[in-house]
């Protein structure tokens, strides 16, 4: 997969200031982008989740919802992250009064409304996994970002598990 | 300097009141030891209880008690052909699922226990490695295998689970095949059957959860695998992080034992104190007169310090004694297991400084309360 030559870096910087220590020092964390996300929104009408997992290996799909519908919806260090349609599953701050810390697990809603609603987005490397970068943060790419996908279904999925390869991701602005 | 002999002789002048301060500063001392075992026992347990190599896959939502979770039964399967990584002896990979129930049994048909039994298959022991059988031989079905420390959590006597004997588990008889230890950790109070019998006993359709252990993987990899099959509705914690977590949650009890400890060894420090102002208070005229005849102030505190000093370190021997011969080896129980009260290199110190800290501070005030009335009228004084 091509990646922004220009190479995206983004700055961690991490101060590992000791107090009282005279020479502290900074390193600088150097963090690929994948090229995989536009600024511009994204053309095509996106198929609603639960009617998108019918969708065979290899077709090509848009999908929008919000990334929801478990506790933690990115995995460390790979580039995946959990698309829930915001039609079938509503996070619980969305349900007024409620405290709950991690709204985006939609734990209010019964689990098969979560199977249905739920898509496994990952950006692929060269090698064909997912690439062995998180993708939280990245722009802007957080929970309950509301995000369009374009891509393909992945060999992998299945009706039950269904996991689509990311060919261009937009992060709406909240 | 006074001489040191001045501040032996001084201690030795009232047995009785010399027996107070030691026993009171030993008091104090053996509360803090108590306290440092309890904690130091209890986070020991949790922490060696969780390894950095093994991941468990518990139900999404229950991330916080195996007990609660509840996973399909083909998870197993799917994880030991899907996920690739893990440790694999002799073909055979390191995926152990397994039941975690708390369920009632019964020996001689006394008294009925709550007991954590796991279900498991032979493959548990692949990955719970620490776990070794120490008397007798592994499991069979119909068979069970107690660990070393289970008896205590269980208010039994030690001999109630040995190899042969026989257990009611609900209403089914099991025999005892053996006792397996595993270190330091909790599953030493942990009662371990065939998960088919334990499946068909508490009648489970679903696992508790599957334990896995990586060889070259890493957990990203097993954290991956639950975000592309959410159809399992599965959550990856590392076993490390799992019991982090438990030992959070028993912080506000392991604050509990310090904040007891405290408080009883308030009363004992408050009495010791008492117990100097009355030894210090008898010898307010013989301090004037050493002052009178040259020793300054600081040489005559360092004095009464070196005496409180001394009576305070020989409670803490007293106490480091007591504590060995009380406390070592002692199982002590809490909710998800056991673990054995040890008076460690830590525990000694934290004892040792307490006592240090008695005697170089106690001194201070009632020494205080002697040396700082004016000369003539301290000369002057009925002590």
């Amino acid at each position: 997969m091509k990646k922004i030559m220009g190479m995206g870096f983004v700055a961690g910087v991490l101060l590992i200031a000791g107090c009282g220590k005279k020479d502290a020092s900074v390193q600088v964390l150097e963090i690929e982008i994948p090229d995989v996300f536009v600024s511009e929104p994204i053309d095509g009408e996106p198929t609603a989740i639960p009617e998108a997992r019918k969708a065979k290996a290899g077709d090509k799909i848009v999908l929008s919802g919000l990334v929801m519908g478990v506790h933690h919806p990115f995995v460390e260090g790979r580039g995946v992250f959990v698309l829930g349609d915001d039609g079938t599953l509503e996070p619980c701050d969305a349900k007024g009064d409620d405290h709950c810390p991690t709204p985006w697990d939609a734990c209010c809603d019964p689990a098969e409304l979560k199977q249905a609603g739920t898509v496994t987005v990952q950006v692929l490397g060269d090698d064909g996994k997912p690439i062995r970068t998180g993708l939280k943060g990245v722009n802007g790419l957080a929970e309950l970002s509301r995000v369009t996908v374009s891509g393909t279904v992945a060999e992998n999925s299945s009706p039950a598990a269904f996991i689509v390869n990311a060919k261009a991701i937009h992060v709406a602005e909240r | 300097m006074l001489p040191f002999g001045y501040a032996i002789r001084n201690l030795m002048r009232d047995p009785m009141r010399l027996l107070q301060a030691v026993l009171g500063s030993g008091l104090v001392v053996l509360m803090v030891m108590i306290a440092a075992a309890i904690n130091n026992g209890m986070t020991g347990v949790l922490s060696a209880s969780g390894s950095e190599e093994n991941v468990i896959l518990l139900g999404a939502g229950s991330e916080e008690s195996v007990l609660r979770s509840e996973i399909s039964e083909r998870t197993a399967g799917i994880v030991e052909s899907s996920i690739t990584g893990l440790e694999e002896t002799a073909g055979v990979r390191a995926v152990s699922p397994e039941i975690h129930q708390m369920i009632y049994i019964s020996v001689n048909s006394k008294d009925r226990k709550q007991a954590f039994v796991r279900g498991v298959t032979p493959q548990a022991l692949m990955v719970h490695q620490e776990v070794s059988v120490q008397e007798g031989r592994y499991l069979r079905p119909g068979q069970v295998l107690v660990g070393r420390l289970a008896w205590r959590r269980l208010g039994l006597p030690e001999d109630a689970l040995q190899p042969g004997k026989e257990i009611r588990i609900e209403d089914s008889t099991m025999t005892i095949a053996g006792i397996f230890s595993a270190p330091g950790t909790v599953m030493e109070s942990e009662i371990w059957m065939d998960i088919n019998d334990l499946r068909s006993m508490s009648q489970r359709e679903h696992l508790s959860c599957v334990v896995v252990r990586l060889g070259d993987g890493e957990f990203e990899d097993i954290d991956l695998f639950t975000k592309q099959r959410l159809d399992l509705e599965l959550g990856a914690l590392r076993e490390s992080d799992y019991f982090a977590k438990i030992a959070a949650f028993y912080a506000p009890i392991r604050g509990m034992t310090w904040v007891t400890a405290l408080l009883i060894a308030t009363g004992a420090l408050l009495g010791g104190l008492n117990t100097l102002y009355a030894a210090f208070a008898p010898r307010i005229r013989e301090i004037a007169t050493l002052q009178a005849i040259g020793y300054g102030r600081r040489a005559i505190m360092f004095s009464l310090i070196q005496e409180s000093t001394i009576a305070a370190l020989s409670g803490a021997l007293l106490a480091s004694f007591a504590a060995i011969g009380l406390l070592d080896g002692i199982a002590v129980s809490f909710s998800i297991g056991s673990f054995i009260l040890r008076v460690s290199p830590s525990v000694a110190a934290a004892g040792l400084i307490t006592g240090l800290g008695l005697g170089l501070i106690g001194a201070i005030p009632p020494g205080l309360r002697c040396l700082l009335p004016p000369l003539p009228s301290a000369l002057r004084s009925a002590g």
